[in-house]
């Protein structure tokens, strides 16, 4: 009897333990997407490396945006909710024309500062070197470009138009949201936007830089625009394509 | 006992409320007693006139002013010296908890408005600002706090009101007390870092009692820090 219970308790020990650590796992990548304010203490002493959106004071790390708080083993990271667009090598962005100038064009890129997209980049013909450039790109047009380069303290933004995908934009509605969620408007390898598209049958192209362009019939592309914003507010909710499905399946 | 029956260290009801004005990148309503300020953050963005930028950081272009209808006798419109100079303190204020250096050459614009004055407008201007900011994304150290904390008679009181500040007195057993003298120290605070980015005096103290003074000024903005917080997380649970 005494061995064999003796046998028996650490091996109900073990299972517990393994449960525990489950739930501890399970709960750091889910119930740990917390809102965390500017100045907030998220971890405390040196077993913890402070990453984006976060600094480290004396032995604590605070967060310094308001955002969500994502830990991945000792990396503590927050995810900004809210912010402009900071400008990456290689990201394709939809921008809209602010100025015409000699050599170029001035682009909103919904970032801190203003792009400037080279003639030489958008022209077809090199040879061609005294079209004026007015009448590629006039102001209020919207492109979908790529960034080509970027100075080191992001002042100066190099786009290209180098690449089939890239050209002005039909006449559609721009949609604005702050960049980080960006990839919960995509979704797992596209759900979101696809579920978007279908219901409400209209084009959209999304930019890296939290700029979304929409274009088709007015009346969907109002409904799309609904969806876009839902997505944007509703960000750091859970099951929320399975809600922005029902509003649209409802308004068919 | 106060003219508003408050106790020496407690705050005048105090509300806020984040993303009131769509438009803007950052917005928040602040309240304390009978002053009401607005703010609204734009940017970091291109800076005008390009001159004033600076090459390492962003410059925060602070606007604050008293609307016309703010106080009794009504305040000519626009910014006046008084305004000017509070702008400055509050840019001042700001500048050991906003991390300037991520946006290097830029300007964030920060907005504020006096919709109701009695009092502390400095103080209430800067926990909307802080707010506006946060909620614009621009990175900060520590949202800021601020409050006046004084001297009437021969008490310590936080959070002091227009009233206070002019007949500096107050009651006890029945009876009124003061000199008819009040002193008024606005505190600005960093919790995060512990420091102090405000301190002005109006009126007559000595150090020992000054030392008082801002330390109760500093408790007092711990409780409008909470208030804060709390604001900033409402504004997105809401949403859920």
């Amino acid at each position: 009897m005494k061995k064999n219970e003796t046998k028996k308790k650490p091996q109900t020990k073990k299972e517990v333990i393994k449960k525990e650590v489950k739930i501890v796992r399970t709960g750091v990548s889910r119930t740990e997407r917390r809102i965390v304010v500017p100045g907030e203490k998220i971890a405390e002493g040196m077993d913890f490396l402070p990453s984006h959106g976060t600094y480290r004071l004396g032995e604590n790390i605070h967060s310094k945006l308001i955002g969500l708080l994502d830990t991945q083993g000792r990396v503590v990271k927050v995810t900004p909710l809210a912010g402009v667009y900071k400008p990456m090598r290689g990201d394709s962005v939809i921008g809209q024309i602010n100025n015409c100038v000699g050599t170029g064009w001035v682009i909103n890129i919904n970032a801190a500062h203003e792009a400037f997209l080279k003639d030489k980049e958008a022209m077809p013909s090199y040879s061609d070197t005294r079209i004026d450039p007015a009448k590629f790109y006039k102001e209020h047009d919207v492109i979908h470009t790529k960034i080509i380069n970027v100075s080191n303290n992001d002042s100066s933004i190099h786009l290209g138009m180098r690449g089939r995908e890239f050209r002005k934009l039909d006449p559609g509605v721009l949609v604005i949201i702050p960049p980080t969620k960006i990839p919960r408007l995509i979704g797992k390898q596209g759900s979101m936007i696809n579920t978007v598209k279908d219901a409400t049958n209209t084009r959209i192209l999304v930019g890296q830089n939290g700029v979304v362009h929409v274009s088709g019939e007015p009346e969907n592309v109002m409904k799309a625009v609904r969806a876009i914003k839902k997505i944007d507010k509703y960000a750091h909710t859970r099951g929320l394509t399975g809600r922005i499905e029902k509003m649209l399946g409802d308004k068919k | 006992m106060r003219f508003d029956e408050r106790k020496e260290d407690e705050l005048r009801p105090t509300t806020a409320k984040v993303g009131v004005i769509k438009n803007a990148f950052g917005s928040a309503r602040f309240q304390m007693g009978k002053t009401i300020a607005i703010s609204g953050v734009y940017g970091p963005g291109e800076l005008h006139p390009r001159r004033i930028s600076q090459s390492d950081r962003a410059v925060i272009k602070v606007y604050y002013d008293m609307l016309s209808f703010s106080v009794p006798d009504r305040a000519r419109p626009g910014p006046d010296r008084r305004d000017h100079e509070i702008s400055l303190k509050i840019k001042e204020a700001f500048a050991p908890a906003v991390i300037r250096e991520e946006f290097p050459k830029t300007g964030i614009y920060l907005y504020t408005y006096i919709l109701q004055a009695d009092a502390g407008t400095r103080c209430v201007a800067i926990n909307a600002a802080s707010l506006a900011l946060a909620q614009a994304g621009i990175p900060m150290r520590d949202l800021v706090s601020s409050v006046a904390a004084g001297k009437i008679g021969e008490k310590f009181v936080l959070d002091v009101t227009k009233k206070e500040e002019d007949y500096g007195h107050f009651v006890e057993n029945n009876k009124w007390y003061g000199k008819g003298a009040a002193t008024d120290v606005p505190i600005a605070y960093v919790p995060a870092t512990k420091e102090v980015s405000l301190l002005q005096l109006d009126g007559e103290v000595s150090e020992e009692e000054l030392k008082k003074i801002v330390k109760l000024g500093i408790k007092g903005c711990k409780k409008v820090h909470e208030i804060q917080v709390k604001a900033l997380k409402d504004y997105y649970n809401e949403e859920n």
